[in-house]
């Protein structure tokens, strides 16, 4: 198992909490800050639909979860792409890069 | 619209807070309370971190427990935020997602309106600094948070008069990142209290300019209530979810 932390800074501040198979399947996500959501639970289906994913394709189609969602202070999409780089990175081998 | 306002400044521990700011939007949600702003204290002084935010990232969790601060998680998105017993008036204001209250931003924009008038009144040029502060000179002097059910929202937040700022830099955390943003190094650089501005502070003043900047941002006709049976009686039933390390420990 890895564990691996993304921190980022879009006028708020979120964290991911990623804790990754040997297979480079998410196995644990925690999405964390001081940012906000509308509904707040948007986010915790997130973290639901992304357990399991190893592949760009599921990492993006977890993140639809947030579609209907206002999420305030955070570049959803910059940490879409950085959690795809993370698992890619990991698949190819590679030590995940530290944010 | 009505306004009824809750003066509730004797004070009460942080999970009663917290449970009746909840009870207070559950019983908007069923329609068995008016549009309510409550005005309160934390008694004895404690922390609140936001939805989002692990404890551990989110305050010092040695120096709490060293000096029994009573901490909680709220409903409400954000960030952590030290209570002052004696510096701090807190409101909370449960309304209708409706008009210019619909769009998210805009809502905070005309509920923080009533935080820029109270200090304006007061003498201090204070401005809305997006998405949920009112800063002085860059310096934050009152931070909100919202959270919305079914057509209703709760926002709550802070006007910090006299918090004591050292007790604040000790309990909270920030990431080195978020002050590199704003131009500071520290915590105590980023905030400012209405005391470090205009000196001693006159609460009952600040309290009716307070009410008044309410009224002001939300064409609103005042007037005056106290919480009811009922509303303590549902806090009540929420205030063991706000002490559960369940709850706090979440995320």
């Amino acid at each position: 198992m890895k564990y691996e932390s993304i921190i980022l800074r879009h006028g708020k501040t979120v964290k991911l909490d990623v804790a990754l198979s040997d297979q480079c399947e998410i196995v644990n996500v925690v999405v964390s800050g001081d940012f906000f959501a509308y509904p707040e639970d948007a986010i915790e289906k997130l973290e639901d639909k992304l357990r399991y994913c190893n592949s760009r394709e599921c990492i993006e189609n977890a993140f639809e979860a947030l579609r209907e969602a206002v999420v305030l202070g955070v570049d959803v999409k910059d940490l879409e792409n950085k959690l795809v780089e993370l698992v890619e990175k990991c698949r190819s081998g590679q030590h995940p890069a530290r944010y | 619209m009505k306004l009824r306002v809750i003066l509730d400044l004797e004070g009460r521990d942080a999970y009663w807070q917290m449970a009746i700011d909840e009870a207070l939007l559950q019983l908007r949600v069923r329609g068995e309370v008016e549009n309510t702003l409550r005005l309160y204290r934390f008694k004895p002084s404690a922390v609140t971190i936001g939805y989002f935010q692990r404890v551990g990232d989110a305050v010092n969790l040695e120096y709490i427990k060293a000096n029994s601060i009573d901490f909680t998680r709220r409903i409400t998105g954000g960030g952590s935020v030290y209570h002052d017993t004696n510096g701090e008036v807190t409101y909370s204001i449960v309304l209708p997602v409706q008009g210019v209250l619909t769009d998210v931003l805009e809502s905070y924009r005309v509920i923080c309106s009533a935080l820029v008038y109270t200090l304006r009144k007061l003498g201090v040029n204070a401005e809305f600094a997006p998405v949920n502060d009112v800063v002085v000179s860059g310096r934050k002097i009152s931070g909100s948070a919202q959270t919305r059910r079914m057509g209703v929202l709760l926002q709550h937040g802070t006007l910090m008069y006299a918090t004591n700022l050292d007790v604040l830099e000790k309990t909270l955390v920030a990431p080195r990142e978020k002050l590199a943003s704003k131009g500071v190094k520290s915590i105590r650089e980023r905030v400012v209290t209405l005391k470090d501005i205009i000196g001693e502070v006159d609460v009952d003043l600040l309290v009716k300019t307070f009410i008044e900047g309410f009224k002001q941002a939300l064409n609103a006709e005042i007037y005056h209530d106290e919480l009811s049976e009922k509303e303590l009686r549902v806090a009540s039933e929420l205030v063991g979810k706000y002490k559960s390390p369940e709850w706090i420990y979440k995320r």
